[in-house]
């Protein structure tokens, strides 16, 4: 399935929000869905799922109008809540049957992820009287209930504490189908790293950077080198060049005028001993920063 | 339609599984079967109460404190009147002023008498009582000074007229106990029940449940399943105890005094009773759909009060005007707001049950009615979607008149 998002446009008080978002999303891997406080990942999710009305933009599933009725949303917000006063599994039943379940397939589903996130002794309490890390887990079962085509994860790790984080993780990585598209958002760039494969960063209501992350990491690293010298004197060599400390490490920008190999002979004719020499890759944090940081300082 | 009845029997559980709702419901319908048990506690407690009360205004007089102004006064008033308690003038006023007595009556002649007394409250039964008692002795002293029998001229003085009224349109005294016990029962089933759609689309957004419900559902069905299912909660509440009522008088109908039986029965007939229900309803129903689309205005449960203050002021407002049209149902004012929706829920029915309404006017007040409910549910759907997602600071009218622009 190929979810594609094109020329979204959306504006709140004649300020625009979205401005021409355009979103490849496939199924069967974790989309990373970056972006700051504020940049429009929200927005952009709430259009996707019908709350809103785009002011202008398409969007399509295989090349066919997407309408939300025709797929299953499970939907885990950054800001969660639920009814404290009902009991756990009513709500759970509840919410499937909104996402269009029946009756009797709520409360199969209901079953299996309860006892799949360990919460199905707590069926019969009311959600208040519950531990925190309890009701979150009762949360995340809410978004995979029903086993959702399309599963929309915002902030999913805010307020997880590591073991609770570890279940979660076994069963988003479980989860993954080719029917299945799963959207991430998170500020929390190690598991956008550790689990997806493409990513895009939204800035100002702009995508400003998408695709497959390991592509886009060799891009942005091109022209760059990370070398570990010998010993530290070594570096006087570097004079003259753009270069970062990172740690023992240098990331060292090539000037257009040298290659890799016209560098390294540099090095090696004026005897100077590298112990590490290798294209560098930014790490998503990097890559970020250097996408969203900068518009946001200079406004 | 098949989410719309999901959120239903979900509000619905949501209201029956409180507690507090079903407990109070119960004390109401115990209270209303005592009330209606009454007559029969007065049958075997009070059988002759009634007489015991009666004896008090015949000839055994009142106990006056009293002074006489000459001994002639004092031999012929005080045998009618009460024997003297105070030798003069100065020694009543004194006992009033050192409040060993409440007041005293100073005859001064067989038509004069000074009335003392401490404070002046503005309706003094004692001083009427002493003065009408006066007045008879000083007329029969007359009558029988010039050879009239007093006793005979009282007897022709008080023929009793025996009458009797035909009432061909409505009889308004007999329906007015009715019109109010409904208008005060609608009065708290709509505050109440107002309040509670109010604070229960606040709550969904205070606890973030707000983000689920609209994503996997639209706005109109979240407010018409919990409309609905609060309305319907309120209703099945007011119908419990109405039952009662209805259990309560059947039992003890043979008690009941006559007069209270026809006030009872002589106006509550079916074409009122229709009327009752649907402007009730219906009103009901506009009602909460107001309450609910405020609630959706704030953030935290604790600002629904104020939030809601508009409509509740609107509300007792028209209450007021019922409670005015119970006593004249005739009154042009009263005959306008029954054409007004908000207020109509009351004024309609209670002018439709006291006095003749055209059917005309009940029809076209009854499309008004339902014309605004219907406009008022659209309303409360765009503004509940507007406020749904709107956290932070309390959304103004302005903001809400904004959005329809678009």
């Amino acid at each position: 399935m190929d979810l594609v998002i094109e020329d979204l446009n959306k504006s709140f008080n004649d300020k625009q929000v979205l401005k021409g978002i355009n979103l490849k999303i496939k199924s069967g891997q974790i989309f990373g869905y970056l972006g700051r406080n504020g940049a429009g990942k929200t927005t952009s999710m709430r259009i996707l799922m019908d709350v809103f009305k785009a002011d202008s933009g398409s969007i399509t599933m295989d090349g066919k109008e997407f309408k939300t009725t025709d797929y299953r949303i499970g939907y885990l917000p950054e800001e969660r809540g639920m009814y404290g006063k009902f009991k756990v599994k009513d709500q759970l039943v509840y919410f499937a049957e909104l996402r269009g379940a029946s009756k009797k397939e709520a409360q199969h589903s209901m079953k299996k992820w309860a006892e799949e996130f360990g919460i199905d002794i707590y069926l019969d309490q009311k959600l208040e009287t519950l531990s925190k890390g309890n009701q979150q887990k009762v949360q995340i079962a809410q978004a995979f209930i029903c086993e959702p085509d399309i599963l929309i994860l915002d902030e999913p790790f805010s307020g997880l504490d590591p073991v609770n984080s570890k279940i979660f993780q076994d069963s988003l990585l479980n989860y993954i189908r080719e029917d299945r598209i799963i959207i991430f958002s998170s500020h929390q760039m190690g598991y956008i790293e550790s689990f997806c494969d493409d990513i895009a960063i939204i800035n100002n209501g702009q995508i400003v950077l998408a695709g497959d992350l390991n592509i886009i990491r060799k891009q942005m690293g091109e022209g760059k080198l990370r070398l570990r010298f010998a010993d530290q004197q070594s570096r006087d060599f570097l004079a003259g060049y753009d270069y970062t400390i990172e740690k023992e490490d240098v990331i060292l920008t090539l000037p257009p005028s040298e290659t890799k190999k016209s560098f390294i002979e540099g090095l090696f004719s004026r005897g100077i001993e590298l112990t590490m020499f290798m294209d560098y890759l930014p790490s998503l944090q990097e890559i970020f920063i250097e996408k969203t940081g900068d518009n946001h300082v200079k406004a | 339609m098949l989410k719309l009845k999901t959120v239903f029997n979900f509000e619905l559980l949501g209201m029956v599984q409180k507690k507090s709702l079903l407990v109070t419901t119960a004390i109401m319908c115990v209270i209303a079967l005592l009330i209606t048990t009454i007559p029969t506690f007065m049958v075997w407690f009070g059988g002759d109460g009634s007489e015991e009360e009666s004896g008090g205004d015949g000839g055994a007089a009142e106990e006056y404190t009293l002074v006489y102004e000459n001994d002639e006064l004092r031999e012929s008033l005080s045998p009618m009147l009460g024997e003297e308690t105070y030798s003069s003038e100065e020694e009543l006023r004194e006992a009033v002023e050192n409040e060993e007595v409440a007041s005293g009556f100073v005859v001064e002649d067989y038509n004069r008498y000074t009335y003392i007394t401490y404070d002046s409250s503005n309706f003094s039964s004692e001083q009427m009582s002493f003065e009408s008692q006066l007045k008879t002795l000083n007329e029969n002293r007359l009558f029988d000074e010039n050879g009239i029998d007093s006793q005979q001229v009282r007897e022709i003085m008080n023929q009793p007229i025996e009458q009797e009224t035909v009432y061909l349109g409505k009889d308004a005294g007999s329906g007015t106990a009715i019109a109010f016990g409904v208008l005060i029962t609608m009065y708290l089933l709509i505050l109440l029940y107002g309040a509670n759609v109010a604070t229960s689309v606040a709550r969904e957004k205070d606890s973030r449940t707000m983000e689920l419900l609209i994503t996997s559902s639209n706005p109109r069905t979240l407010i018409l399943g919990k409309v609905g299912a609060v309305g319907l909660t309120g209703i099945l509440q007011v119908a419990a105890i109405l039952l009662s009522v209805v259990i309560g008088f059947t039992l003890n109908k043979g008690n009941y005094p006559d007069v209270l039986l026809d006030m009872l029965q002589g106006t509550m007939t079916m074409d009122v009773v229709l009327v009752y229900i649907l402007f009730s309803v219906l009103g009901y129903i506009l009602y909460l759909f107001i309450y609910a689309a405020l609630g959706s205005l704030v953030s935290k449960v604790e600002d629904v009060n104020s939030a809601v203050t508009p409509i509740t002021f609107l509300f007792v407002l028209a209450y007021f005007a019922a409670t005015f049209a119970t006593n004249a149902p005739d009154n042009t004012i009263v005959k306008v707001t029954s054409f007004i929706p908000f207020i109509s829920l009351f004024t309609m029915p209670i002018r439709y049950m006291l006095t003749s309404v055209p059917i005309a006017s009940l029809l076209i007040s009854s499309a008004i009615m339902v014309i605004t409910v219907v406009l008022f549910a659209a309303l409360s759907i765009h503004i509940y979607k507007f406020g749904a997602l709107n956290y932070g600071n309390r959304l103004r009218f302005k903001d809400v008149i904004k959005s329809f622009k678009k």
